[in-house]
């Protein structure tokens, strides 16, 4: 486990992920004491990947739960598996067994279906448990959430109860699609991830496009911090720059100018309106 | 308890006062934190942060308060965190950043309408504003307090020139400005239609 917020630094950046010391001092806050961390910001800067780095760095399982409106215990915390309690029962019942013998034994571990909270909670090691989205599940999941992060204990009512050996390292995040109820954000450690400033966005480039000219790199972050800026239906995300970059360098480009932009604009935005809102502005105005 | 941790309690209680929602467990968890990480300028920032805001939108209001109860504003990623604290949450795209905006300001070619404003914003003269909008008395007189403490020692033959030392806690509290925007704010409201 990490010492430091600086260790955090170093161990992400040696998988390439690279934050700064406000992310890296959440995480460590998070982790030292024992809170879900809280992630929040735009989409496509790395929120989810945070909680993938953060299991690889520490060396532990990462289970996803991905929320959606309707998302129920069923579906996140167990379910009984109906229809090999059927067989069971079926070839039970033709050996003349009674009934308080069957139900014994169906509703046992062997019939249960771990979902992801459960599978979290009985790990046997610490793993890291994300729950994308948070913001599209509904209010009475959320307070479910709620109860299990407060005492990583669920109660199966024709088992036991279970209370986790080791506690996950929790990450929700969030888009701020629906405003999620205060109990669960004190719960929570809370960072805001944004867009890279222009210093860490030409570092990730260099990182991830190996071999891409300075000057061509410091053009496309220029180039998309700039667009950023703009009013857009939707930003690039870092993906996006990484993809217009390669793209880029494939089509031999070595300068960026508006007809370039005119060719590859498709990569960076998937809207029409911001590929039209874009190319309709002069290139050069956005590198004086 | 430790001095230190008294004045983030008050910081916790004032943050309160701006109808920033700061819980027990969040102040529970700051103190915690701090012990952690230490008093390291950057550190103590951001692990406050961390800890305190539940809510992006109240960023501005908190590096504000940070700046008056902690002192000068820390180097580095803080910065970035700006907004009107007083227009409620900005939209995602436009409101404040987390980790080296300030390099980002500094990026060739890109100035913004927006980089240009955030060197403004996340100032006390908001919360001068502020209070005098809501005929907030305490505050004034808690903003009066910090003006005379930013003042740092003063010399028994300074107090000769009083007027000059008036000038200057009230310029450290950004005072001009929130005279400025006030009156521009009077402006507004009587040509209004509403």
């Amino acid at each position: 486990m990490f010492s430091s917020p600086d260790e955090v630094l170093d161990k992400f950046a040696q998988v390439k992920f690279i934050v700064n010391r406000s992310v890296a001092t959440a995480v460590f806050i998070a982790l030292k004491l024992e809170r879900p961390l809280l992630v929040e910001g735009p989409a496509g800067v790395g929120k989810t990947e945070l909680a993938r780095v953060l299991a690889e760095t520490t060396n532990s399982e990462l289970i996803r739960l991905q929320c959606y409106e309707g998302l129920d215990e069923s579906k996140a915390l167990y379910e009984w598996n109906y229809q090999k309690q059927l067989l069971r029962i079926y070839t039970d019942k033709s050996q003349n067994k009674n009934w308080e013998e069957i139900k014994h034994t169906v509703y046992s571990q062997e019939f249960l279906l771990e979902r992801p909270l459960l599978k979290a909670l009985m790990a046997q090691q610490r793993t890291v448990l994300l729950i994308d989205e948070v913001d599209k599940s509904d209010e009475e999941f959320e307070s479910f959430l709620l109860e299990i992060l407060s005492d990583y204990q669920i109660s199966i009512p024709e088992l036991s109860t279970i209370t986790a050996v080791h506690p996950p390292m929790v990450v929700l995040t969030s888009n701020n699609f629906r405003d999620f109820g205060d109990a669960l954000k004190r719960r929570c450690i809370h960072l805001y991830l944004d867009y890279p400033s222009y210093e860490q966005e030409l570092k990730i480039l260099n990182l991830k496009v190996p071999g891409i000219q300075l000057r061509l790199a410091e053009k496309i972050v220029t180039y998309v911090q700039a667009i950023r800026q703009l009013k857009l239906k939707k930003a690039p995300s870092i993906a996006e720059t990484l993809n217009w970059a390669h793209a880029l360098l494939e089509l031999g480009e070595e300068d960026i100018d508006n007809e370039v932009i005119k060719d590859t604009a498709g990569v960076l935005l998937k809207y029409r309106g911001d590929i039209e809102q874009v190319t309709s502005q002069d290139a050069a105005t956005f590198f004086k | 308890m430790k001095p230190i941790e008294e004045r983030i309690i008050e910081f916790a209680h004032t943050l309160r006062r701006f109808d920033i929602n700061v819980s027990h467990s969040g102040i529970a968890d700051a103190l915690e934190a701090i012990d952690l990480v230490g008093f390291e300028r950057e550190d103590f920032y951001n692990a406050l942060k961390a800890t305190i805001i539940k809510d992006h939108a109240d960023m501005p209001v908190f590096i504000s308060l940070f700046r008056l109860f902690f002192g000068e504003k820390p180097k580095g990623p803080p910065k970035e965190d700006t907004g009107d604290p007083f227009d409620g949450p900005q939209d995602g795209s436009d409101d404040g950043r987390e980790g080296g905006r300030v390099e980002g300001a500094n990026s060739p070619g890109v100035v913004t309408e927006q980089r240009a404003k955030s060197r403004i914003e996340g100032e006390p003269y908001l919360l001068l504003i502020k209070a005098v909008r809501e005929n907030d008395y305490d505050m004034l007189q808690y903003l009066a307090h910090q003006g005379v403490k930013n003042l740092g020692t003063v010399h028994p033959q300074d107090i000769d020139n009083a007027q000059a030392l008036v000038k200057k806690a009230k310029r450290s509290l950004g005072w001009e400005k929130a005279c400025d925007e006030l009156f521009g704010m009077l402006l507004n409201y009587r040509t209004s239609p509403f």
